[in-house]
């Protein structure tokens, strides 16, 4: 119960980088998962399919005799493959998120996870998997605890090896004594500061005439602390019910904000991520800042459509906007002209030149991926809307565009939930005043508009 | 202050450069990656790890492991890597380990060799040498070392420092592992571990239960309480695995809800409205009718929502939803469902690659809400498709969707099904097909519409969509035919609208549902006969026969199926009509296609149906004769069997059939229980269990009174001068003062944060007071217990008094508890200090006895 196997890290090619000892399975065990995940995945590169994120995978049981088998769960990431094998009934979600730790973990060790980084520092993940996982247990997870107990490969390190002067080094501090597992003791900084990343995205499906059908506001907090000492931090909102659902990281005393919705805790050094929340919409709900007018019409072999944006932000413009559009499996070419605006030539972007372009951005048109692109570098709710207009041809009697069209955008320093930080008072054993930084930036997530 | 960091700065970059060239120069440096091993790096292992130099040894170890990744054979360098046990060096230990851990089983000889450092070493100042060494100890499964292992399992599970004391727990899985037998001296041992005030070990404890003794659930009687009290504060893994652990006791353990389960509230009188109103005092009766025991798990674990670990967040979802009532202002089931949607919808979005979390959410999503569908009624907007999603997020928003229509949002449904069709995903859009047909069949107002659009599919390009719609259709012809819904045309209409199009579909599953289709509903009312003025066929629509002539004429080309359902279609009309001599020529013609169709199945079916009306032909052939029949009879004279009359017949061939529902049919591993990984595999993994039933003869709350709770930790001799002013356990005044003002009056006064035990005293000179003051602020779980109800048990009145008469409390039996030896001690106990200074030279001098007795 609630055990993992272990786990193995393969090459882009999935040949073996690293693997963990599987003391409980027969030798061939890592291989065996190696094998049926090299081949489910080949399986659905031909077939052009989604992988499942748990792929059966036939074992021996230990016992010998019965046949059994295990899940076998898997990640990628940077190109790398991240399996974790699992024999026994678990939380599904459990080997997930024991990968996502490990990741970060990993990432906090080597800065990037790349094929050569690992290489060059195998020693060192030998050593993490051994603290992380005991026998399938999860053990020492913090990343703070693990930094004492295996030593990041720093880069006076490295020197010291390369110098010739006996690279090894004794932790500062005695490891397994921290009080808090998330901080390590007697951080020290020259400078004192804190900076708060609020970050929100929108997902939204709005039909041909323009109702938001179903909306959702997804945002994070991500924080960047460089304090010193153990500061602990108040950090108030001026509207916090807008903070409907949220993840906490563990510092956050749970306790204080069910009472007086206040974020109080102690945070940990370095960057990590404090919250993350799904906003409730507010009643007006119409929260999405942009206008779309669209129009599709399908002939035999062809199609044409006509798109008219505006944006309804008073305050801010949209930037990057792009919108794509999948035509269907036969589309061959596309001809259409952007009208807008002529903007001085300081706000456009170097993208410009691209074919395509008039006033009102430019358009591409993959013939690989069948997508079509419109890109507009920003838009003020002022100028006159920018329109695409045009015509596909299809290779197919009855062309099958998407249904509906993507829409991407990012708003700086605009929050869609409208979330104000009112104050944050640092408290504990500080002697020092911490400059402190709030930055808001919101961006499109899923937006889609039916034809 | 940044002129030292910029020269720091300089100084590095300075070195870099010139080692650089260093390491270009002498090439074969050792410092570049060990990892490339080529045969000449391994001979020379041997020699580095002779060395007496600490970083040639280091390399050498380095090189093993590199080895070993690679799959390389490096078993014969043991007992040069056992010498390095004694490293002064924590890293070349830590390989060492990691090399030991790996082969020790097959060098067991040499393995008693290093036995002797691990067993000193357990008695090191520094946990984590202490932690380490036992680890090892415990991983190495030489049974002749059992005793040696035993021993310092004892010894260590007492240790102050919590990361040693749950390494103990896992060894005790480990030694379980290697000799059952061991079971009863490792219980008490567990015991000692679960009663650890520190939230910390928590989760090792329960591990090391679930893997000795899962069934002993009575064991954590007198634990429960304190088990739930640490849950905030444990750490993220412990947590979900408490969560399970906790699910199953409640079951087994405690008394069921009144409206537990699946029990769709709306079906029962709610009352929970009117029972609080706001601002009011917190009453007694807020948790009536649930056992307070399970009340206060519910309670407690609900901060666990909030997680941000998805696998915490899920295990909390699965207890709520197989333990709690299904409506309760606090801790209702409905609490489950944000949570989870927020996990399934905010991780398909963000950065790339959570989507694996995202996917299994939205699949334990759509189950959940195809067992009760009621919870998720209002959220059925957060399941509209996106084109975006992954193609298995899709189905799976599309099964919650289906599962979640009902009269009210019928409208909706429709509209969004609809649009899904239109997706480019196949699989999608079929899905999508499926769900118009079942809502059609369900909710007669949308059905008309529905049908409309079931219609328009025929004529759609997409093959495979065509012959889901058609499928569809012929199901919803079935069930409308026998529930005689007025908003459908009747049957026999839409098959005759059907049997138009046959000429548009190419599918060939699709082309043998509308030829059986029409073969079903071929026979015309017996009144409307003379309607047809002596055109087409006695006793068969007037549109039949030519479905059938165009079925025959392009027989070759149809796919088996069809070709299957053709030959069905001419017998049932055969049946229907023996007497028209039409049919029978075209039938005739048929049959011999069919006997000789390079499909034998086709054959097989043909020569089937041919013996099959014998008794058809029989009957015909006495009415009419001719030399045809005479050589027919003949050639089948002496063909035994029985002959069916007509009638017999017509009931074979013409029965109605169940009418499966595409939609609710069993998807693979639905057999296992909702958020389990067997589910999702859709194969039974081992240790799988079904979360047991409720119990029917639940346990008394008394036996989870437990003393030890309120006991205070001994403090060990000699230990560091404390700064912690609050003890964990017993309240202090501060504390209960604090946690009064805590109880909110909104009535939904959270779990408070458990005082953390991991306090600032251990070893390191940093104070921290004032972290660990103001956590102590927090509201006392006890307090807010007595808050809640005036009548829990005596267990919270006795903390009630706490601050009073704080050790006024009956000391656990020696023998049942070891005193716990955390380092959380403060100078105002210096009274208590002394006794249990006593309290714990005697445990020990017991511990060392039995030590004694092992060995």
């Amino acid at each position: 119960m609630t055990r993992i196997d272990g786990i193995i890290i393969l090459d882009s090619n999935g040949k073996p980088l690293i693997s963990s000892h599987f003391p409980l399975h027969p030798p061939s065990y890592p291989s065996l998962h190696i094998d049926s995940f090299n081949t489910a995945r080949k399986k659905a590169i031909t077939n052009d399919e989604e992988l499942e994120p748990v792929i059966w995978v036939n074992t021996l049981a230990r016992g010998g005799s019965s046949m059994s088998g295990a899940g076998l769960c898997h990640v990628q990431r940077e190109g790398l493959f991240f399996l974790v094998p699992v024999g026994q009934e678990v939380n599904p979600l459990f080997a997930f998120s024991f990968l996502d730790s490990f990741l970060d973990t990993l990432k906090d060790y080597l800065g990037e996870i790349t094929e050569i980084a690992i290489k060059d520092n195998f020693d060192i993940i030998y050593m993490l998997i051994e603290e992380m996982l005991d026998e399938g247990h999860p053990m020492t997870m913090e990343t703070n605890m693990l930094k004492e107990i295996v030593l990041p490969p720093t880069l006076m390190r490295k020197l010291l090896n390369v110098a010739g002067v006996s690279g090894l080094q004794t932790p500062t501090t005695q490891p397994f004594t921290a009080p808090i597992p998330w901080r390590r003791p007697g951080v020290r900084h020259s400078s004192n500061e804190i900076y708060f990343d609020i970050e929100e995205s929108l997902d939204a499906i709005i039909d041909k005439r323009g109702n938001v059908l179903s909306s959702a506001i997804w945002g994070r907090i991500n924080c960047n602390s460089r304090l010193s000492g153990n500061p602990d931090l108040l950090l108030s909102f001026s509207n916090p019910k807008v903070l409907d659902e949220c993840a906490f990281h563990p510092c956050i005393r749970y306790n204080k904000w069910e009472k007086n919705r206040i974020l109080s805790f102690i945070p940990p050094d370095g960057k990590f991520r404090l919250l993350e929340y799904q906003s409730v919409s507010s009643s007006s709900k119409n929260q999405i800042p942009l206008g779309v007018k669209a129009n599709l019409v399908i002939e035999p072999n062809r199609g044409r459509f006509s798109l008219t944006l505006s944006s309804t932000l008073p305050s801010r413009p949209l930037e990057d906007i792009v919108i794509s559009i999948y035509l269907g499996k036969g589309a061959t070419s596309v001809s259409a002209t952007a009208q807008g605006d002529r903007k001085p030539i300081g706000i456009r972007s170097e993208e410009g030149i691209a074919d395509g372009h008039v006033g009102g951005g430019n358009w591409e048109f993959d013939p690989h991926t069948q997508v079509l692109k419109w890109k507009l570098s920003s838009l003020v709710s002022t100028e006159r809307s920018p329109t695409l207009t045009g015509s596909f041809v299809s290779n197919e009697l009855q062309p099958t565009p998407s249904p509906s069209f993507n829409v991407t955008f990012n708003i700086q320093h605009h929050s869609f939930s409208n979330l104000r930080v009112d104050q944050l008072k640092v408290q504990g054993d500080v002697m020092y005043k911490p400059f402190k930084g709030v930055r808001q930036l919101g961006r499109s997530g899923k937006i889609e508009v039916r034809w | 202050m940044a002129a030292l960091n910029r020269l720091s700065q300089r100084i590095i970059e300075n070195f870099q450069e010139t080692t650089r060239d260093l390491s270009l120069l002498t090439g074969s440096n050792p410092s570049s990656t060990p990892y490339d091993l080529s045969d000449d790096r391994l001979k020379e292992i041997s020699k580095l790890l002779e060395s007496r130099i600490e970083r040639e040894r280091l390399e050498g170890m380095k090189r093993i492991i590199a080895g070993i990744s690679k799959g390389r054979d490096m078993e014969s360098f043991f007992a040069q890597v056992v010498k390095n046990v004694v490293s002064q060096s924590i890293e070349i230990r830590k390989l060492v380990y990691i090399y030991l851990l790996r082969f020790a089983s097959t060098n067991s000889d040499l393995v008693l060799l290093s036995i002797n450092t691990f067993q000193k070493d357990l008695s090191d100042p520094s946990p984590l040498i202490r932690s380490m060494s036992l680890r090892v100890l415990t991983s190495i499964r030489v049974p002749v070392i059992q005793g040696i292992v035993m021993l310092g399992l004892k010894k260590l599970v007492t240790d102050r420092n919590p990361w040693v004391r749950k390494t103990v727990a896992g060894g005790l899985a480990k030694v379980y592992e290697m000799d059952s037998s061991s079971l009863p001296q490792l219980i008490p041992l567990l015991q000692t571990l679960l009663s650890s005030p520190s939230p910390l070990t928590l989760g090792a404890s329960l591990t090391a239960f679930l893997e000795i003794c899962p069934e002993r659930l009575d064991l954590l009687h007198p634990y429960y309480r304190h088990i739930i009290k640490l849950l905030v504060d444990a750490d993220e893994w412990g947590q979900s695995v408490a969560l399970g652990v906790l699910t199953r006791y409640a079951r087994v353990m405690l008394e069921q809800p009144s409206n537990s389960g699946s029990t769709n509230p709306a079906s029962i009188s709610t009352n929970t409205d009117d029972k609080k109103a706001n601002g009011g005092v917190e009453s007694e009766d807020e948790f009536s009718g649930i056992d307070e025991d399970l009340a206060m798990l519910l309670h407690f674990s609900k901060p666990l929502f909030q997680s941000r670990n998805p696998a915490v967040v899920l295990a909390t979802a699965n207890a709520y939803y197989h333990l709690a009532p299904s409506s309760h202002k606090i801790i209702g089931q409905d609490l489950l469902v944000k949570p989870l949607l927020r996990l399934a919808g905010s991780s398909s979005d963000e950065r790339l690659g959570k989507e694996e979390v995202g996917s299994l959410t939205w699949d334990v999503l759509a189950s959940m809400a195809e067992e009760r569908p009621w919870l998720f009624n209002k959220y059925q907007q957060a399941f509209f498709l996106y084109t975006s999603d992954l193609p298995s997020i899709q189905l799976a928003k599309l099964r919650a969707l289906i599962a979640l229509v009902n009269q009210e949002n019928a409208q909706i449904s429709i509209r969004e099904f609809k649009h899904y069709i239109k997706f480019p995903e196949t699989s999608t859009a079929e899905e999508a097909v499926k769900a118009i047909g079942h809502i059609v069949r369900n909710q007669p107002e949308v059905a008309a519409s529905g049908l409309r659009s079931l219609m328009k599919l025929l004529k759609s390009q997409r093959d495979s969509l065509v012959a889901q719609a058609v499928i569809e259709l012929k199901s919803v012809i079935l069930s409308s035919s026998l529930t005689s819904t007025s908003t459908l045309p009747t049957p026999q209409k839409l098959v005759a609208k059907l049997a138009k199009q046959l000429d548009g579909i190419i599918n060939s599953k699709a082309r043998a549902s509308v030829y059986w289709l029409v073969g079903q509903f071929a026979a015309s009312d017996a009144a409307k006969e003379s309607e047809k003025q002596g055109l087409g066929w006695e006793g068969i629509e007037l549109w039949v026969p030519d479905i059938l002539r165009k079925g025959i004429k392009g027989f070759t080309d149809e796919g088996e199926q069809s070709k299957l359902q053709i030959l069905t279609l001419a017998t049932k009309l055969l049946v229907l009509s023996p007497s028209s001599n039409q049919l029978k020529l075209l039938s005739t013609y048929l049959f011999s296609l069919a006997r000789y169709d390079l499909n034998y199945d086709v054959r097989d079916r043909a020569r089937f149906v041919y013996a099959l009306l014998k008794g058809v032909r029989d009957e015909n052939a006495s009415t009419m004769n001719g030399d045809e029949t005479k050589e027919e009879e003949e050639e089948e004279e002496d063909r035994g069997g029985v002959i069916l009359r007509r009638e017999q017949v017509k009931v074979v061939i013409l029965g109605k059939r169940e009418i499966g529902d595409s939609v609710t049919e069993k998807r693979v591993g639905d057999e296992y229980q909702v958020g389990s990984m067997s589910r999702i595999a859709g194969k039974r993994l081992n240790g799988y269990e079904e979360i047991p039933d409720w119990t029917d003869d639940p346990t008394d709350s008394s036996l989870r009174d437990s003393e030890f709770e309120n006991v205070q930790p001994p403090t060990p001799i000699g230990a560091p001068t404390p700064t912690y002013p609050i003890p964990p356990t017993a309240l202090s005044s501060q504390g209960v003062n604090i946690s009064r003002q805590g109880v909110s009056p909104a009535g939904s006064s959270p779990a408070g944060s458990y005082p953390r035990n991991m306090t600032p005293a251990l070893g390191s000179g940093v104070t921290n007071i004032n972290v660990n003051s103001t956590k102590g602020k927090f509201q006392d779980l006890d307090a807010f217990l007595n808050s809640e109800s005036e009548e829990e048990s005596e267990e919270e009145s006795d903390s009630d008094d706490g601050p009073s008469a704080p050790r006024a409390v009956t000391a656990p039996p020696r023998s049942a508890i070891v005193p716990e030896y955390d380092e959380d001690t403060s100078e105002s106990e210096s009274e208590e200090e002394e006794t249990d200074d006593d309290d714990e030279s005697q445990s020990e001098d017991e511990h060392d006895e039995r030590a004694a007795l092992y060995r």
